[in-house]
């Protein structure tokens, strides 16, 4: 048990949209935290605001949609929701910084790896050109990529090494923490594998804390410290890899295991989750996952279950569990 | 035997524009480089691989919409690389293809009956609108979809777990025999995958279909198929039973697949490092061209390219040295 | 087992997309407004002539006279009813630049079609014509074949017609040439479609879209490209459309003459209509895009 205050702690987050059809509530109550040098995954599928809850940690969220409650604490002691706009511009890409999903798609294709490592550098620091080169070269090599490469242009580098190059530039600052959206989601399973290795090893090399955003249970099984699993814009099971894998609690986890080809028994059917998620600008009364649930009772049409804690360390949000 | 599908020395080599330098050398993409193998009536065959190993170039040609720059296949006994016309059509109506991503295999202004009931126009199983509407409404009932509101909805009103039954829908239409499956389910949300490929295996068994599925995720292909078909730049590395495959691979890079494919539970131990990345398909190293990323190397291996040999009467591998392995 | 979660529909109620996209330029501010002109002149030329007091050739006051009871417009230089004129006018106006769209669109969507789709060879001779057409000057060879063919409202209908579909048919082929490589096209082929199946059934109402949109527009291109042949003394001077108002106006000296209500009608017409189809036109883009980010 450690004294010192967690790397990040989100606090009743809450993050809506404005459509046409009404408020759509992507992230709606969500409370985690984030240990020093600790990776979280936080997992779930398309749309259940895993990748919303990343933008909100670093205030990225652009209208129509709008960070309506909570509270995003850094290291004890930096909100970052009422940062003002220069002091937030030194808390990005300084403490904590992104891989956004996609990215290594989005460089820049006109500009040489290196120098848009460098530009994110003097984005944010003033620093002279030569300790610049010096700097983007260390950052290529802490990725794995040779030095020299950083002459390259984008499409000379590998789709593996424009990951790691997307990595490098956020890495630039020497960040605490490091948001990682689906970094690994369009590469080969090999590559992916490299990729996550990388990322351990930066985990223990430089102190680095991760929240990993992915749907790739399985990936996370070998690589996170602990998993938060998010459904319809609310986490419902937070537990240390392991426990997560080997006992899960909530329905949906137990649901989404079960329905993994990866650990199918031979000669069984997959389980498949019968329904689809809620529409977020409508969601019911009660608890969200109900119409899809096995183990549904009454108590779970009327009251929304809360994320409470089962033990150290674990949390369920299910009727069921915390009765 | 008379096999059901069989291909020989299939190459599909694209060519690459050398713009305004006309001395540069002729390059082409070698997306299939000389891949042979067989599926029997009723069988899964598993076609894996990453990027730029060609399974999807070899599904498109079984299911003639790319042409190839040489080998041969045939269906039945008939060679199906040369059919046209009226005989392309009888052979459509018996292998049929199931795309990878659910929301661009639909045409956006079509409606759902109108969509699976295209082939039962084009064959004329149905000979007025209100028996395509009935035959449309019991096939989407076998793929879980039997609801009369489904027929004239539009592909963006559905999710990607409907459109692909739709897809299915459409591709069963015509009692086909083989289907060809690009990465049908790598697009779908994981809970949803399971639904589809139940789906699949119950139509397999209640229809008698063969499936070449093709698939990047070695767990799915453990689950779907009885045999697989490892691919990598274009040729097939390693062939036999998935049982086989999946516990006591042989090749090297089958090798390195199944340690860099993620598994919940005990680790592996450590079979084989993963290594490097996937050349260009269009500098393909020579020899085995595996070999810049293969920790057993040896001069051989650079020079000389491995055959598809068997080890067994079910299990080939194209590896000089799959013997130290067995 | 899994209900559809999407918006429900019944057996026989189709959402149009025509209806819904009808109902987006309403909602446009713009868009309204170019409706509203253009429904204001298809009303006068289709019910104009029907309310217009006088024929519009006949000599019936005296010239230059200013707008009044009887002349809600004037008369022209040689005692025509201007009003008259501008009313029976609108018909031919309007009547030459929809022939002259609907013409470009059937021409250059059917060319532009055929060669994305079948590429190569075929390809190649039909964009090069294309080309071809496109790089001439087209106004002084405009002006040479309305010479030669003569003088007559369906020439000009031609002529217009010959250099608009080549911008259409450019179009249209670049538009098929990304919708063809896409999976539902491989599907239908897969489903055993055959090319012409594939072109008109498939592929043709995924570009039909953005045909429309520019065959609106190219209404345009042809009004004032009538005008301008009007203008310069080429039009039919028996089937006056507002271009050959003008041109009488200009040779008559209306200017000279303070015959503004002469000029000021039908320029005023020809650029209310433009703005009005270039209004619809900005709401057509503006719609487009909101639909692909939500698609």
């Amino acid at each position: 048990m450690t004294a010192q205050p967690p790397e990040l702690e989100v606090s009743d987050l809450k993050v809506s949209f404005m459509a046409r059809r009404g408020e759509v509530k992507a992230v709606d109550d969500v409370s985690f935290q984030v240990a020093r040098g600790e990776i979280m995954g936080l997992a779930g599928e398309s749309g259940c605001g895993k990748s919303t809850t990343g933008l909100a940690v670093m205030r990225l969220i652009k209208p129509p949609g709008k960070i309506k409650e909570g509270k995003v604490v850094f290291e004890g002691d930096t909100d970052v929701l009422s940062l003002a706009e220069e002091q937030l511009r030194l808390f990005r890409w300084k403490k904590v910084s992104m891989v956004f999903q996609g990215a290594m798609n989005s460089l820049n294709p006109v500009m040489t790896v290196g120098s848009q490592i460098a530009e994110a550098i003097n984005a944010h620091e003033r620093v002279g050109d030569k300790e610049v080169q010096e700097r983007v070269a260390r950052l290529l090599e802490q990725v794995g990529i040779d030095a020299p490469r950083a002459r390259d242009y984008p499409h000379e580098f590998s789709g593996g090494m424009r990951q790691r190059a997307v990595i490098a530039m956020a890495l630039a600052l020497n960040p605490d923490l490091l948001i990682a959206d689906e970094p690994t989601t369009a590469l080969d399973v090999v590559v992916q594998k490299q990729i996550l290795d990388l990322m351990i090893d930066m985990q223990r090399r430089l102190g680095l804390s991760m929240i990993f955003i992915t749907h790739d249970l399985v990936a996370l099984s070998e690589f996170s410290d602990k998993v938060s699993v998010m459904y319809a814009g609310r986490i419902v099971e937070v537990a240390a890899t392991r426990d997560l894998y080997e006992e899960p609690l909530h329905p949906y986890t137990q649901g989404l295991l079960e329905s993994l080809a990866g650990i199918a028994t031979p000669g069984k059917k997959l389980w498949s989750i019968p329904g689809a998620p809620p529409d977020l600008a409508s969601i019911p009364k009660g608890c969200r996952f109900r119409a899809r649930c096995r183990y549904a009772f009454d108590r779970c049409a009327v009251e929304e279950p809360e994320l409470l804690k089962v033990k150290d360390g674990r949390a369920v949000a299910c009727h069921l569990v915390n009765r | 035997m008379s096999s059901f599908l069989s291909v020989k020395d299939l190459f599909v080599h694209f060519p690459v524009s050398r713009g305004l330098n006309v001395f540069a050398k002729r390059r082409s993409v070698r997306a299939v480089d000389g891949v042979s193998f067989e599926v029997a009536k009723e069988e899964t065959l598993a076609l894996v691989g990453e990027s730029g190993s060609g399974k999807t170039t070899t599904g498109r040609v079984l299911a003639r919409l790319t042409d190839p720059t040489g080998g041969s296949a045939t269906f039945e006994g008939v060679d199906i690389l040369k059919l046209r016309g009226k005989d392309l059509k009888e052979y459509r109506k018996k292998v049929q293809m199931i795309f990878q991503d659910p929301y661009e295999s639909l045409n956006p202004r079509s409606t759902i009956v109108d969509q699976v009931g295209l082939p039962l126009s084009v064959f004329g199983m149905a000979k007025s609108k209100s028996e395509k509407e009935e035959i449309v409404l019991s096939l989407l009932g076998k793929v879980g979809l039997g609801y009369a509101d489904f027929l004239y909805k539009y592909p963006h009103q559905l999710s990607g777990g409907e459109r692909q039954r739709v897809s299915i829908a459409r591709a069963i239409a015509t009692n086909p025999e083989l289907v060809v499956a690009d990465e049908p389910v790598s697009m779908l949300d994981v809970s949803v995958r399971a639904g589809v490929l139940n789906l699949m295996q119950d139509l397999a068994d209640a229809y008698r279909l063969s499936y070449l599925f093709i698939t990047h995720d070695l767990s799915v292909a453990k689950y779907m198929s009885r045999r697989i078909a490892v691919m990598y730049l274009g040729k097939i590395f390693e062939l036999g039973p998935t049982a086989e495959i999946m516990s006591k691979p042989y090749h090297p890079y089958t090798r390195m697949l199944l340690e860099a494919t993620p598994k919940i539970g005990p680790k592996s131990a450590g079979e084989i490092a993963v290594r490097g990345e996937i050349p260009s398909s269009i500098d393909i190293p020579p020899g085995c061209r595996f070999h810049p990323r293969c920790p057993y190397a040896t001069d051989i291996c650079k020079s000389q390219i491995p055959p598809l040999r068997d080890l067994t009467k079910v299990h080939s591998v194209a590896c000089h040295w799959a013997e130290r392995f067995v | 087992m899994s209900r559809s979660t999407g918006t429900p529909g019944t057996k026989r109620k189709r959402e149009l997309g025509i209806v819904t996209f009808a109902l987006d330029v309403w909602n446009h501010k713009r868009g309204r407004i170019g409706v509203l002109i253009v429904a204001f002149f298809v009303g006068l030329a289709l019910f104009g002539p029907l309310i217009s007091p006088y024929n519009p050739y006949a000599f019936v006051a005296r010239p230059y006279l200013q707008p009044s009871v009887e002349h809600l417009l004037g008369t022209d230089g040689i005692g025509r009813d201007l009003l008259s004129q501008l009313l029976w006018g609108s018909r031919i106006t309007l009547l030459i630049g929809f022939v002259v769209a609907v013409s470009v669109i059937i021409v250059g969507s059917a060319v532009g079609l055929a060669a994305a789709y079948y590429g190569g060879l075929i390809d190649e001779l039909l964009m090069r014509f294309t080309d071809e057409l496109m790089v001439l000057p087209s106004l002084p060879l405009m002006i040479w074949l309305a010479t030669m063919l003569g003088q007559n409202m369906w020439n000009t209908i031609l002529v217009l017609a010959i250099f608009g579909w080549p911008s259409m048919a450019r179009m249209v082929r670049s538009e098929t040439l990304s919708i063809k490589n896409r999976p539902f096209v491989d599907a239908a082929r897969v489903s055993g479609a055959g090319d012409l199946s594939l072109m008109t059934r498939i592929i043709l109402p995924n570009v039909a879209p953005l045909i429309v949109a520019n065959g609106i527009l190219s209404i345009i291109g042809a009004i004032l490209g009538e005008a301008s042949l009007s203008f310069l003394g080429l039009g039919d001077p028996f089937n006056m459309s507002w271009g050959t108002i003008l041109y009488f106006a200009q040779i008559e000296g209306a200017f000279y003459n303070n015959g503004w209500a002469w000029i000021l009608a039908p320029g005023l017409s020809i650029a209310s209509i433009g703005m009005a189809i270039t209004f619809i036109g900005t709401a057509i883009t503006d719609i487009a895009n909101p639909r692909l980010r939500s698609a």
